[in-house]
């Protein structure tokens, strides 16, 4: 593993250099119209309006590419943080509730009552999500000191499956609207177009700056609460603030792709193996492979039954449950 | 030795009058036997009702999604009225016992699983709807007609059917590529050629368009999909309004289809085209492409 020990710069330029290959090799591969590799690059310079294969790389892939990278970053630093708040390994946004809790908050909003659409599906998703991970801090007892890091996973775990058997439940009663749900639950980049990068980069944007400023305090949490509190960090704040943000970022990432799991899980993991537990180290590193890794899974979900689509978060599970696997094998977490 | 084989032969007899007129077909799970004309069906999917409308007889209870606008008109207008039993993926097994049917025809695709609970109510005739072709839907048909003592009728029915579809087909333009796909808020599928409506657009004398791997018979596919596949007609059936055709439709890449250039993206009744799967159906189907094809 030559990698492990390059110095933390080289390690950032190597990964930002395999971001650019995936996401050009998404480009042009596994596609029905012929794409070649230099039509991928020259619809981005010197686009011509009557190539198709220029209109699908410029249209479709292109937007779709850059979604999965920023969904990627945005739900690795919200695992990030989450294990950093928590200080709990298995945090991350499908293991605490988050994604089932949004997940319900859709499907109540698109199926039983439609009036209330008026809100819009992402905002339903994002208030679903935060009322499942509040119920699940309170529950996990995350809030105190030296809360056991068992109880916060088991009631992650519970509020999961409650949220999951409601949206069952939903889908039986308005079966017709549901196709749309299982869609989402499913995760996947198909429909990621222009429109959907213009509603997301602002807020993933905000999001992945704010967790960078935290980055420090973060550090401080891994020294225990009382230490912490000792040198200075306002728990409650930093708490409420780490909250607010992974909501910020897994409420946009999710609303506009769908319940992608195991990034968050998976890639804090990778990162930390990579260069260590300075969390303003990490951080970014953990930005850049969470994105290449959803870039990856949406070009081999192309792949899989091509013509045809798999969902990206089919694919992500299928890397993801492996690895995670070994992770506990090896005794990282 | 003579008396027991008289013994023997009478019996043979009397069970063999038995058996004569006791009905025998074979549905998804075997063999099927009645032994008298039903009275009091219920029937869980659209293309059952169909078939019974066509010949003239009125099931008690549908499962018709608490919507009877779903059954098609032409097939209402028939059967008259009926008691809802709840949707076709969940019918409530309690309002099916409280009609005291003796007849439930089911889907085997749907309700494979309740397969056992619904013969604790009455016999239950189980046979393929959803996903089924349309050869295999007149096939079910046939079995229905049986079943429910009208054999020689619908018989004549399907022969009809086979002639309406004829001279349908005489008035469209012949192997023009016509695709038709239901869109839903989020997702378009096509219903390929081996679908029931795939199979009703060849046997009006038209082609499918090649939508690749033949193994389902409802493909989702995406914007980029679609336009590999470039169909002449893209006939919609929207589940909901806006669907997903209509936001693709303000995309750039919208304006390299077929359809987009020519204007052949039209608008069709999805309960006639995806939900019913029946006789009446087909022929409707043809009318709608008559109105579609021949409209320059």
């Amino acid at each position: 593993m030559k990698f492990l020990s390059f110095p933390y710069s080289g390690q950032c330029l190597v990964l930002s250099l395999l971001l650019c290959l995936v996401g050009w090799i998404s480009l042009f591969s596994w596609s029905v119209i012929p794409i070649s590799p230099h039509d991928a690059l020259s619809a981005l310079y010197a686009m011509n309006d009557d190539n198709i294969a220029h209109r699908i790389v410029h249209d479709l892939r292109l937007p779709r590419a850059m979604i999965g990278a920023i969904v990627g970053a945005c739900l690795a630093a919200a695992g990030v943080v989450m294990q950093g708040l928590t200080q709990n390994p298995l945090a991350s946004p499908s293991v605490l509730g988050i994604n089932a809790g949004a997940a319900l908050g859709m499907a109540i909003v698109s199926t039983i009552t439609p009036w209330f659409g008026l809100l819009g599906t992402s905002m339903a998703a994002m208030v679903g999500g935060g009322l499942a991970w509040a119920l699940v801090m309170l529950l996990g007892n995350a809030w105190k000191t030296g809360g056991e890091h068992g109880r916060l996973v088991l009631a992650g775990v519970a509020i999961s499956t409650l949220c999951a058997a409601l949206t069952k439940a939903v889908i039986i009663i308005e079966e017709d609207q549901a196709s749309g749900v299982l869609t989402w639950l499913a995760g996947s980049l198909t429909d990621a177009r222009w429109q959907t990068l213009d509603q997301l980069w602002p807020i993933a944007l905000l999001g992945l700056l704010g967790t960078l400023l935290i980055s420090q305090s973060l550090n401080l949490l891994q020294l225990g609460d009382d230490n912490a509190r000792n040198l200075g960090v306002s728990l409650l704040w930093v708490k409420l603030g780490g909250s607010f943000l992974v909501l910020l970022l897994v409420g946009s990432a999710i609303s506009a792709v769908g319940a992608i799991g195991f990034v968050g899980l998976l890639v804090p993991h990778m990162a930390r193996m990579l260069c260590g537990q300075d969390h303003r180290k990490f951080l970014p590193i953990a930005m850049l492979m969470g994105a290449c890794l959803v870039v990856l899974s949406d070009t081999i979900s192309r792949a899989i039954i091509f013509p045809m689509e798999t969902p990206a978060g089919a694919i992500l599970a299928l890397i993801g449950a492996p690895f995670f696997i070994y992770l506990v094998r090896k005794r990282t977490l | 030795m003579t008396r027991f084989s008289s013994y023997v032969i009478t019996c043979v007899v009397l069970l063999f009058s038995v058996i004569t007129q006791a009905t025998t077909v074979q549905d998804s799970k075997g063999t099927f036997t009645i032994d008298y004309q039903p009275k009091r069906i219920i029937v869980l999917e659209f293309s059952f009702a169909d078939a019974l409308a066509a010949v003239n007889v009125s099931p008690i209870g549908i499962a018709d999604d608490k919507d009877p606008t779903r059954v098609l008109k032409d097939v209402r207008d028939i059967i008259g009225d009926w008691t809802s039993v709840g949707t076709r993926s969940q019918p409530s097994l309690e309002v099916i016992a409280s009609l005291k049917p003796d007849l439930i025809i089911a889907d085997i695709a749907r309700h494979e699983a309740v397969y056992k609970d619904l013969q604790k109510i009455a016999p239950t005739l189980i046979l393929p709807s959803r996903r089924e072709t349309y050869e295999g839907s007149l096939k079910a048909a046939g079995i229905i007609g049986k079943v429910v003592g009208k054999d020689s009728a619908m018989q004549t029915r399907l022969q009809k059917h086979k002639t309406i579809m004829m001279e349908l087909a005489k008035q469209l333009p012949h192997n023009a590529e016509v695709q038709f796909g239901v869109a839903r808020d989020d997702a378009l599928f096509l219903h390929t050629a081996d679908s029931y409506a795939g199979g009703v657009i060849r046997a009006l004398g038209l082609t499918n368009a090649e939508t690749g791997r033949d193994d389902s018979a409802y493909r989702q596919t995406g914007l980029e999909q679609l336009v590999a596949i470039n169909p002449e007609y893209l006939l919609i059936g929207h589940y909901v309004t806006p669907s997903i055709i209509d936001k693709w439709q303000n995309e750039p890449l919208w304006s390299v289809l077929k359809v987009a250039r020519n204007k052949h993206l039209y608008k069709v009744n999805p309960n006639v085209w995806s939900k019913s799967r029946g006789i009446v159906a087909a022929e409707r189907m043809g009318q709608d492409l008559i109105k579609i094809l021949n409209a320059k």
